[in-house]
């Protein structure tokens, strides 16, 4: 007798808790590099070392990423829908930043708003955050 | 756009991650495409199709 096809077993539960993993793995990785490449040049400042381990040390979570960034697999898993949530976010970082840059420019120009140097933490934090609420705004259109 | 896929689900007693374990996307793809928040691109939906034996047309009709 045939089992009904409601009863069949699915992969359903492998490929969720694959999905979890590799996001939990990859998730925990990123935040070990994130903090690697912040505190890596803080201890390598009074390094007396070789010239060439103190770049390679600085360098190596750069090649970590490359190398992540360049494998053809999908190492997200993600789908369809999430692919578009993440362009948009990105859209919607990039545009909120670059037009955000060009009104404080404008506002700073007529003294409005106090001039002060933009520094690259700055910045990249501004559109973390950016992507951030993008991300989550976009993910709540789709609950 | 209008589909019939929550009513194919139902006829098979799937829940939505069943449904996106036999078609390799997540629970929330599913969700949105059933409620007409999100349309599926062309190779998913003719994977649903396929999945259920019926046209495209047939469930992504209105």
């Amino acid at each position: 007798m045939e089992t009904p096809q409601s009863q069949q077993p699915t992969n359903t539960e492998s490929t969720e808790s694959k999905r979890m993993v590799r996001r939990s793995l990859l998730g925990f990785f990123s935040f070990m590099l994130g903090i690697w490449m912040v505190r890596a040049p803080k201890y390598l400042v009074g390094f007396e070392g070789p010239a060439w381990l103190k770049v390679g040390v600085l360098l190596l979570p750069w090649l970590v990423l490359g190398i992540a960034v360049s494998q053809k697999h999908r190492l997200w898993l993600e789908d369809e829908l999430e692919i578009l949530i993440n362009r948009r976010a990105l859209v919607f970082a990039f545009y909120v930043a670059f037009f955000g840059c060009i009104a404080l420019e404008h506002l700073q120009a007529v003294g409005f708003v106090p001039a002060f140097a933009w520094t690259n933490k700055g910045l990249m934090t501004t559109l973390a955050l950016l992507l951030l609420a993008g991300l989550g705004l976009s993910k709540l259109r789709y609950r | 756009m209008k589909n019939r896929l929550k009513e194919l689900r139902a006829e098979r007693s799937w829940s939505q991650s069943d449904l996106a374990g036999h078609l390799a996307v997540s629970r929330q793809t599913i969700n949105a495409i059933e409620t007409e928040k999100y349309d599926p691109s062309l190779p998913l939906a003719l994977k649903i199709a396929r999945l259920f034996k019926r046209p495209v047309e047939e469930i992504f009709g209105g």
